[in-house]
């Protein structure tokens, strides 16, 4: 009985979380199974006047407008090209939803707590700052993203007004 | 007909930069080019030698109990192994259905500690103190066996060439050869990079601090006497690190994870048997204004640091070389380029305070 409760207090103390993995640029990064709302094929995306750098523009989800950001532009990487493979996976950061372009989805995996280390921190952009830690799994490196620090306040405000 | 851009020849010159560099004025100890060939003639290894390439193959072939046989042979088989693997390996069942690679670890694994009970204190009475000290670190390592992943111990290296080095003679830079030609099959620690565990808390920094200091003679605690110093090639620049403080040889591969957000010197993250190595671009790190983004696809090797988890990606690794104190021209101001301890113009190239650019990469992560 004993073994068994300390056995239920490990489990409890290092959760196991998944994770939707994506890739982009070449790298393969995670982000919480639990906000991510579906992925869609690649469609047509209209841009929207004024809207900052980071918005590619505006799609139409079953009668709700829905903003995709150009998730490479957020993260300081290079321009990619749109391909079969290409995915819009519609997630819920803050209580909004939003749209993030992707190169391809690739699995769910499982993931203990215990297992995520901690990012390299040499950093001098702001962009360092949405990596929630990184993994080694399945002889490659999930980079983890913590979409709730994907877009700030003012920006999800800006968002909104289109 | 299209060129082949060179990087190299871009930066050819930095290296006349950084020789005539006003702050790398030689002290007093500082020789002329001639009295330095003279000096090291004694002393520095001969990149072709058949014993060092002897040692390097072995390195190659046999990382994990290197050192043990190559102690044996060079302290004159005073460290021979108390129990025959033959006989041993006779005594295994032909039904047994262990394959030709247990075998081997078994018998390394054996070899390895009867290295550790023969005791270097009373069998190498030829050694120095601080070689018994390097061996017996050598001899305490876990036994490794990786199959995947190719690295090279410069710790080995460093043990092996201090022994040669008296005996062997010098040549010129330009003879050298790369030391790593192909990939070394190694087994990983046991214990190695834990899950979980914070990139950053790995490092020991400590460990190494006490190699910062400078003596009132001008140069490092760590050059106070000979010291060996691995050669190597990085955007067509010779730079020289002494291997006081170096940890392995990684073989980049495709094994380097871009991410995001950081430095531009900062390549990535390289998956390793030791952990993840954080890799700096050594050649952005070191002469940025020279810099060129090809530079950074030429990279082939990750030279990690030892006490951190640090690397620096290099074109090209050549043999270690044993220098003398007065071989190097030392920098007396250092404020400019914390990491050039100097240059060493015998071998035209710069030589690097490592300790000091663990100590600036540490320094780098800690502020973000």
């Amino acid at each position: 009985m004993t073994v068994q409760l300390n056995s239920d207090k490990s489990v409890s103390d290092d959760p196991m979380l998944q994770w939707v993995t994506f890739r982009l640029a070449g790298e393969t990064y995670g982000i919480n199974v639990m906000q991510v709302q579906e992925v869609l094929r690649y469609t047509e995306i209209a841009p929207v006047p004024g809207a900052p750098a980071y918005v590619i523009g505006i799609i139409n989800l079953r009668g709700n407008v829905v903003t995709v950001i150009d998730t490479r532009q957020r993260f300081g990487l290079m321009p990619g090209e749109i391909t079969d493979n290409t995915r819009i996976v519609i997630i819920e950061a803050e209580k909004h939803v939003v749209g993030i372009l992707v190169d391809s989805v690739a699995e769910v995996v499982y993931l203990r707590q215990s297992e995520i280390e901690t990012a390299p921190n040499v950093n001098n952009e702001e962009s360092a700052k949405f990596i929630q830690g990184v993994c080694h799994k399945n002889d490659e490196l999930l980079i983890l993203i913590e979409l709730d620090k994907l877009i700030t306040e003012d920006e999800w405000a800006e968002i909104e007004s289109f | 007909m299209v060129e082949r851009h060179d990087p190299g020849k871009e930066v050819s010159h930095y290296l006349d930069e950084l020789l005539s560099d006003p702050e790398s004025e030689s002290t007093s100890e500082a020789v002329s080019h001639s009295s330095l060939q003279e000096h090291s003639s004694e002393k520095v290894v001969h990149a072709s030698e058949p014993k060092i390439d002897s040692a390097t193959s072995a390195l190659l072939h046999e990382k994990d109990i290197v050192s043990a046989d190559q102690v044996s042979n060079q302290s004159g088989g005073k460290l021979e192994p108390t129990s025959n693997f033959n006989d041993h390996l006779k005594k295994i069942p032909d039904d047994d259905k262990e394959s030709s690679k247990a075998i081997n670890a078994r018998k390394r694994q054996e070899q390895t500690s009867n290295y550790k009970n023969t005791g270097l204190e009373q069998e190498t009475p030829g050694l120095k103190p601080e070689q018994k000290q390097k061996l017996q670190k050598l001899l305490n390592q876990n036994v490794i066996d990786v199959d995947s992943q190719s690295f090279l111990d410069t710790e080995s290296l460093n043990s092996s060439n201090a022994q040669e080095s008296s005996q062997e003679s010098h040549t010129a830079l330009e003879d050298s050869r790369p030391a790593v030609t192909s990939q070394v099959q190694v087994e990983a620690p046991e214990n190695e990079s834990e899950e979980g565990e914070s990139l950053t808390a790995i490092d020991d920094f400590s460990s190494i601090a006490h190699y910062l200091e400078w003596q009132e003679n001008g140069r490092p605690l760590w050059a106070q006497s000979d010291f060996d110093a691995l050669l190597f090639q990085v955007g067509g620049l010779n730079l020289a690190v002494p291997l006081i403080v170096l940890g392995h040889i990684h073989n980049i591969n495709n094994d380097l994870n871009h991410i995001f957000g950081q430095k531009k010197w900062f390549l990535g993250l390289l998956n390793t048997p030791m952990g993840k190595i954080k890799t700096v671009d050594t050649a952005l790190f070191v002469m940025p204004e020279k810099y060129d983004p090809a530079m950074a696809k030429d990279v082939e090797f990750v030279i990690t640091i030892d006490g951190v988890q640090w690397g620096l990606a290099v074109k090209s690794v050549n043999q270690p070389v044993c220098l003398k104190p007065s071989d190097v021209n030392w920098r007396t101001e250092r404020s400019k380029r914390p990491w050039l301890a100097g240059t060493v113009k015998s071998k035209m190239c710069a030589l690097i305070d490592i300790p000091q650019m663990a100590k600036m990469l540490a320094e780098h992560e800690k502020t973000g």
